[in-house]
């Protein structure tokens, strides 16, 4: 039996590797909870397998899976009645746009800036949020693992939070790239 | 709704450890106040500084959740993936 043509379930397979965790984080950026997020990711692409067709080249790309991912995203927040000035907040969020070599250079450049930043925290603010953002250990992890309550974990997070903000204001603001990259 | 809410909450929103009823009294105590959204919004963006991701998603899981989901024939779909010669 000769294989099947395209769309294979290969193109299928290869959208979710290369799309699933980027949708989730912009579908987090909606609803705020991990669960809901993973959620809606899933039903997205289990809905883009049961029709999967000859539509799949259009479907199955990054323009179309963001542009379906915020519907979905939109549809759960009024299904749930969230408050409507939060979908109006949410209805605005931009697709992030791919990383250029561009931004990947700027990336270089700020990340030292970032490592200057979380050097300059307080040791144990530092060693809590590293554990945290880089070593991706959850707050009951971080409190075993350094012999404090949860709530020092949390009230030390939101310090390092809130200095770092400081430290690193002249970055904070979207987007990324410089201005003059527009003209 | 909102009461007992304070600006730490933001933290576990925008990791997304809250279940969907406690994002959704937190999304209704950011839309009360634009300072909130703005305070928001610079978190975000110390965390997209600090980190590739917001939180450890775990893609093997998801797939082999939605892979299940969909039995024998998401099963099939997976040999084609694997790069397996068909018979």
């Amino acid at each position: 039996m000769p294989p099947a043509t395209p769309p294979s379930p290969h193109s299928w397979e290869s959208a979710f590797q290369a799309y699933y965790i980027e949708l989730c984080e912009y579908v987090l950026r909606f609803v705020g909870s991990a669960e809901a997020a993973q959620d809606l990711v899933q039903d997205l692409f289990l809905r883009l397998w049961d029709s999967r067709g000859p539509r799949d080249a259009t479907r199955l790309t990054r323009p179309y899976l963001y542009v379906a991912a915020r519907n979905r995203a939109l549809k759960y927040l009024r299904h749930r009645r969230v408050v409507a000035a939060w979908i109006a907040r949410a209805a605005s969020e931009e697709t992030p746009p791919s990383d250029t070599p561009e931004d990947l250079c700027l990336r270089d450049e700020l990340d030292a800036a970032v490592q200057q930043a979380i050097a300059e925290l307080p040791a144990r603010c530092r060693a809590i949020f590293v554990l945290r953002r880089r070593e991706q250990l959850s707050y009951r992890e971080i409190a075993t693992r350094l012999g404090i309550s949860l709530g020092t974990v949390k009230s030390q997070m939101w310090r390092a939070t809130l200095r770092l903000r400081a430290k690193l204001a002249p970055y904070l603001a979207r987007p990324l790239i410089s201005e003059d990259r527009v003209g | 709704m909102t009461e007992g809410i304070d600006a730490t909450e933001l933290l576990r929103f925008v990791e997304g450890d809250c279940s969907p009823d406690e994002a959704a009294a937190i999304q209704a105590w950011i839309a009360a106040d634009p300072r909130r959204g703005e305070l928001l919004d610079e978190i975000r963006a110390v965390w997209r500084l600090t980190g590739s991701t917001t939180r450890p998603w775990v893609v093997a899981e998801a797939r082999i959740r939605l892979l299940r989901s969909r039995g024998r024939h998401a099963a099939q779909g997976s040999a084609g993936f694997s790069a397996r010669p068909r018979p």
